[in-house]
């Protein structure tokens, strides 16, 4: 009896490997396989194209790996002017982001549930509004005839509209605003992780509500700051539309000329090196801002960067 | 104070796309804002334009077959990812969330290099790829958020009524994920629907998404017809955020960016 009932699992295990497991086997096998030629081998050959060399009157690849890209670009003047203002606009923009960002994710954090929802759903409604579009907002507002232009004439304040499309402000404001919810959400994820309890023993304790926001609420949102800010870094080093469209056709940044190189130079191997200088310098700000917040705050673990977390 | 600056914000936020519509009933040709006087004009305008029309239908073609695609891919992606375990799970959510990580122009030119060695001329098929590249992540993470609010012998308890393990799935599991895959069906929607910097490299002329056509208007100066299209795309989004706070509400959107 008892050889029967340890016997009859094992045979219905057995009975199940023939199409379930079969079908459990395709499956796995088939989306790694998927996984593997859209992302895996895509990114390999970006790595291995940035080491190569294509002759600009055929368009062939040349043989051999080198490190002539980025010789190429590391000896020229013009490009490192582009890193310097490409790095130069994204702290900038990180920086004015993360101003606006901040008061509204801590009134957001005090908040009633239904004005927090309301708020959030706000916040983060441009990330579902392609950027072009919302960049052409700008383009209406910083027109000669636009909203500013015309609300300056008439208050009398200048007699001739103001260059303001095309300039580095305009870049700055756009790229602000695209990026502003992201930076929200992790501030706002940051703020959600504090106890309530904490910020009554501050009160309890006699704190001023800035020495309270100074001294506890800063410190302990930290962590979505770092991330928030990491993350707006990258996404405004690697863009390309935004200061294309805003910052008209003088305004270089290392990801329009990533851009320019592959559609219209067709200068493949140099647009792969661009990329990964791009990656580069995102990747050694992360780093570096994770750095220097555990420095800031000895006491406390290391922020997590944002890690692919499902 | 503080409730004062933080509305600032928002209205900051939104005032692109407020001046966006209201600047599409102007009278005038050219941009000025304020807008001079009442006319929808600009809008039979817009929709009498043959290459936006193409544009807005290769558009819709494309979110709904990334839609249909993606989300089967991502919900056979999250049940896999649910069944690994230690480093091989950690190996694999790496893979498959990578896209969130890796800039827009990256992912693009990866691609269209990709496809060029592989001497596969861009069209709506490069496009789809592409897009199923960067959309998959998201649905993977709503689906995610789903299936481990499932108790873990959910399963269990089904085989132990005989149902074998295909059919847990279809009839057991994945009627409690609904509300997470439909909410990862819409995202998916709405992120290619809006994409432009993937899209960009992956079109072929004939295959230009909506964001493109107007990228490419945009820089030779702008008439108050391209407002009106730039205000349609706005409400378009708007009526699909409407239905997703209907039936399955924003939590899940504000999750899916996160």
């Amino acid at each position: 009896m008892s050889m029967a009932t340890t016997a009859a699992p094992r045979l219905a295990f057995l009975r199940e490997i023939t199409l379930d497991r079969i079908i459990t086997a395709i499956l796995f096998v088939s989306l790694a396989a998927f996984f593997f030629v859209v992302l895996v081998i895509p990114f390999g050959l970006l790595l291995s194209t940035a080491f190569r060399q294509m002759d600009l009157m055929t368009y062939q690849f040349q043989d051999g790996y080198s490190f002539h890209q980025f010789l190429r670009f590391f000896s020229d003047a013009y490009y490192l002017r582009i890193l310097f203002d490409t790095v130069v606009l994204a702290l900038e923009t990180t920086f004015v982001t993360l101003v606006l960002a901040y008061p509204l994710a801590l009134y957001m954090s005090r908040a009633g549930v239904r004005e927090r929802q309301i708020l959030r759903l706000l916040s983060v409604s441009p990330i579902l509004i392609s950027i072009v579009v919302m960049n052409f907002g700008w383009v209406i507002v910083m027109a000669p005839q636009g909203l500013v232009n015309n609300t300056l004439m008439g208050l009398g304040l200048i007699d001739e509209p103001l260059p303001l499309l095309y300039s580095h402000v305009v870049v700055v404001l756009g790229l602000v605003h695209v990026h502003l919810p992201f930076m929200i959400l992790a501030i706002d994820n940051g703020l959600g992780s504090i106890q309530p309890e904490v910020l009554k023993a501050a009160e309890s304790l006699g704190a001023s509500r800035w020495k309270t926001l100074r001294n506890v609420i800063w410190p302990l949102s930290i962590n979505g700051v770092v991330s928030g800010s990491i993350v707006v870094f990258a996404l405004t080093a690697s863009s390309f539309v935004t200061p294309m469209l805003l910052g008209g056709a003088w305004t270089k940044t290392l990801a329009t000329v990533a851009y320019q190189q592959i559609l219209f130079t067709l200068d493949s191997p140099f647009g792969a090196a661009i990329c990964l200088i791009l990656l580069s310098v995102t990747a050694t700000f992360s780093i570096g801002l994770t750095r220097l917040a555990i420095r800031l705050q000895p006491h406390r673990a290391a922020p997590a960067a944002p890690a692919p977390r499902p | 104070m503080a409730r004062i600056i933080a509305y600032c914000v928002v209205g900051f936020i939104l005032l692109p796309n407020i001046i966006i519509i209201i600047a599409s009933f102007s009278e005038l040709r050219f941009i000025t804002f304020p807008p001079s006087g009442f006319t929808i004009d600009w809008y039979v305008e817009a929709l009498h334009r043959q290459e936006f029309l193409a544009s807005f239908r290769t558009s819709l073609l494309l979110s709904a077959t990334v839609t249909a695609i993606g989300t089967v891919i991502a919900l056979m992606t999250a049940l896999s990812l649910r069944v690994l375990t230690g480093p091989v799970r950690n190996w694999a959510v790496g893979v498959v969330m990578s896209p969130l990580m890796l800039p827009g122009i990256v992912i693009g030119i990866a691609l269209l290099q990709f496809f060029s060695l592989l001497r596969v001329p861009t069209s709506g098929w490069t496009l789809v790829l592409g897009h199923l590249v960067i959309t998959i992540p998201y649905a993977v993470r709503l689906i995610t958020d789903s299936l481990s609010a499932l108790p873990r012998n959910l399963e269990a308890a089904a085989s132990s009524l005989g149902a074998n393990p295909l059919r847990t799935v279809l009839a057991v599991v994945i009627p409690c994920i609904k509300p997470g895959v439909i909410a990862g069906a819409l995202f998916v929607f709405i992120v290619s629907f809006e994409n432009i910097t993937i899209s960009i490299f992956l079109a072929a002329p004939q295959t230009m998404t909506l964001p493109v056509r107007i990228f490419g208007y945009t820089e030779q100066g702008v008439e108050t017809w391209l407002v009106a299209i730039c205000s349609m795309t706005i409400l378009f989004t708007l009526l699909l955020m409407g239905i997703i706070e209907r039936f399955i509400g924003v939590r899940r959107i504000i999750y899916a960016t996160k």
